[in-house]
């Protein structure tokens, strides 16, 4: 049933910038959708010089999180705000225990 | 197949009403969701769990199932009625679900009720861009350090002509630069699962996850090392020689040191734009045991000639 297939090169290096319709089309939302994400916050693209959005990789791990837990839990867009944050404190606040926990 | 017993994992009664089952749904869902959870198994569980309430919670779905009789039960090996036609039952199984990170339901839930993916031969033009695939590298902190590059053999399902679904392995050959970051990204495009109808495939993403070092941590692009030192060393200064994940370099301490000081070497964390972080050593004075009455006496007599109380400024 395997089958092997052509080496992949892939390179960490390459930085990674998405457009907003990328965005949208790889989350599968509406551009209203994408824009109520950024008017709250929970992700902040920057501008390029020519003005449009500019999403890194982070921007769409953190809008596929939102809309799972919007689809998921019911939970409203100021809500997905609010843990979000809550849950990027948890996370810091989580490797701030495991450092002081070395040794 | 293995039946799947719905109720069992929702905890509800076979004849519960449609509020409990609701209710139940929700307080689980909150429990097990991968994105907040760290319960254990919390994705296998969360997917039970949309499984289990995608069926329950509609009255034509969780009829069918309740058809099948309530002798079988969780994890018994099952095979369909005959002449049962999931996919002339229900349309649409899957409406309203993209796979994305969760993976498909369940062989029992394909056999009962139709699987999304192979709608294909009624519903022609059905386009749907396959689903995003996500895999962890892990690395040791010296190959973060240092960068590498690394062969990944990764499995991914594949539907050929038919229709089939088929594990298909793939050698992913990464290159890692000199001071990637931990949990850092990358995206490799059109690598993920293929598109159904001709649609466009869904994305590969390749996460970077550094192993734990016996001897240095990180924090962001820095490296902090705890510094054993004698406490002759600390009181009289000296020159040590202490690793860093570049090699080796000289360290100065300074008379009258103290454990808890952080010393710091610029520079000398981790690479990173437009600055390298840098390494802080952390001092930590260690006595060495009083065993004998010569290092006993030692000590009786550095009590004299040391007058010292570490507590000074507690209450009485």
């Amino acid at each position: 049933m395997e089958k092997h297939e052509v080496m992949i090169v892939a390179n960490y290096s390459q930085e990674s910038w998405l457009t907003f319709d990328e965005v949208c089309r790889i989350c599968n939302i509406s551009s209203d959708a994408l824009h109520e994400l950024i008017a709250y916050e929970i992700i902040r693209p920057r501008q390029s010089t020519q003005g449009d959005l500019l999403f890194n990789l982070v921007d769409l791990h953190r809008t596929k999180t939102a809309l799972r837990l919007q689809r998921d839990l019911e939970v409203n867009i100021a809500g997905v705000a609010l843990v979000l944050d809550l849950l990027d404190e948890l996370e810091e606040l989580r490797a701030e225990a495991k450092f002081f926990d070395r040794g | 197949m293995e039946y799947k017993d719905y109720y069992k994992v929702l905890g509800v009664a076979k004849k519960a009403s449609d509020d409990d089952i609701k209710q139940a749904y929700r307080r689980l869902a909150r429990k097990y969701h991968p994105d907040v959870s760290k319960e254990r198994n919390a994705e296998e569980k969360f997917k039970d769990l949309q499984e289990a309430y995608e069926v329950l919670k509609d009255p034509e779905k969780r009829g069918a199932y309740d058809q099948l009789g309530s002798n079988w039960k969780q994890g018994q090996e099952f095979r369909p009625p005959p002449g049962w036609n999931a996919n002339t039952r229900f349309n649409g199984a899957r409406e309203g679900f993209s796979e994305e990170d969760l993976g498909g339901f369940s062989d029992f839930f394909s056999n009962i009720f139709g699987q999304g993916q192979r709608r294909s031969e009624g519903f022609r033009g059905f386009q749907q861009r396959g689903s995003d695939q996500n895999a962890v590298i892990k690395i040791t902190l010296e190959d973060a350090f240092r960068g590498s590059v690394r062969n990944i053999q990764l499995q991914m399902p594949e539907m050929d002509a038919s229709g089939q679904m088929h594990q298909k392995l793939r050698t992913i050959k990464v290159t890692i630069p000199p001071g990637v970051a931990q949990g850092q990204q990358l995206r490799l495009t059109g690598q993920g699962a293929a598109g159904i109808g001709g649609a466009e495939s869904g994305d590969l993403y390749l996460e970077i996850d550094i192993l734990p070092n016996h001897l240095f941590s990180l924090k962001g692009k820095d490296v902090y090392l705890d510094l054993p030192v004698t406490p002759w060393e600390a009181a009289l200064g000296a020159d040590i020689k202490i690793p860093t994940l570049g090699g080796r370099v000289g360290l100065k301490l300074a008379p009258n040191s103290q454990t808890g000081q952080k010393l710091r070497l610029k520079g000398r964390g981790m690479p990173a734009k437009p600055a390298a972080g840098d390494q802080y050593a952390i001092l930590q004075i260690h006595t060495p045991p009083a065993q004998t009455s010569e290092q006993k006496e030692f000590y009786e007599k550095m009590a004299q000639t040391l007058p010292f109380n570490p507590r000074k400024g507690w209450p009485e």
